[in-house]
């Protein structure tokens, strides 16, 4: 078991952070594949149970919704490139690379959600930051399936234009 | 909670108020600086749920007499299929497209 974390930084990540809408955003995502630009790797299942998210926008009194919901990868999604180039690190440098794939501050929704799949929600002011950890045996598990993995979007229902940020914190095995 | 599945905190600067069901359901009005509420994970869905102080249990989901094991309102009467029997059925289902080269 190995764990990892990614977040959808613009200097991690390689691509810029979304401005919100009205409707959700992709901040993350990670499926499970067994394609890679290298060595074939097998897939695993993920469990996320460290999960942080905030706005880094100019402060103000908007309201934000944040969700992680399960969902089939699309195809034509647009992220930030390979696994290794997008900022994911281990834990423990001595673990392997990653073998889910990861996809940061997408600029085309192209993910199927799966109907009443959400697995966290939350809807906050701007101005606060939150943060949800999972004791063992708690975590929010993605199956070892091509494709199949979770989303962790964001909106802001009132206005808020600016960007939000999120952070997770997981293991494959 | 006894044996709380995890932990949510919210660090706010000021006094607000938050939401923590995609369902609807009433706001919890949070203090300034940080707010901890406990969770458990729904045994059938692996949903994430936030027991907030003296919620009613009806509100929250109820508890599984097949698995013994806490679920969301979503799951509560649906029967007993337990996420790690729904994880297994995909990913046999998964390996099965792929022996066919799906």
């Amino acid at each position: 078991m190995a764990n990892f974390t990614i977040s959808n930084s613009s200097v991690s990540a390689q691509v810029s952070q979304q401005s919100m809408t009205t409707t959700y955003k992709t901040l993350l995502a990670t499926a499970a594949t067994s394609a890679t630009t290298g060595p074939a790797i097998a897939l695993k299942r993920g469990k996320l149970f460290d999960l942080l998210v905030g706005t880094n926008g100019t402060p103000g009194d908007q309201a934000m919704e944040y969700q992680v919901a399960r969902t089939t990868v699309g195809s034509t999604f647009v992220y930030g490139g390979i696994v290794s180039s997008i900022g994911q690190q281990q834990l423990d440098p001595a673990d392997s690379n990653m073998s889910s794939f990861a996809i940061v501050n997408s600029s085309a929704e192209n993910f199927t959600i799966t109907a009443n799949s959400d697995q966290f929600y939350v809807a906050v002011n701007q101005r606060a930051s939150y943060r949800w950890v999972a004791a063992p045996g708690s975590e929010i598990v993605w199956p070892a399936t091509a494709s199949a993995g979770l989303v962790g979007r964001a909106k802001s229902p009132t206005g808020y234009t600016g960007t939000a940020t999120m952070q997770w914190i997981f293991l494959e095995q | 909670m006894r044996n709380a599945g995890g932990y949510f905190t919210v660090i706010s600067p000021t006094p607000g108020e938050v939401r923590l069901n995609s369902r609807g359901g009433p706001r919890e009005a949070i203090c300034e600086g940080t707010t901890e509420i406990d969770s458990f994970t729904c045994y059938h869905c692996g949903r994430v749920m936030m027991v907030l102080p003296k919620m009613r249990p009806e509100d929250l989901g109820g508890l599984c007499r097949m698995c013994m094991k806490l679920v969301c309102d979503r799951c509560v009467g649906h029967g007993c299929t337990p996420l790690e029997k729904q994880l297994e059925l995909a990913e046999r289902k998964g390996i099965a497209l792929r022996s066919y080269g799906l």
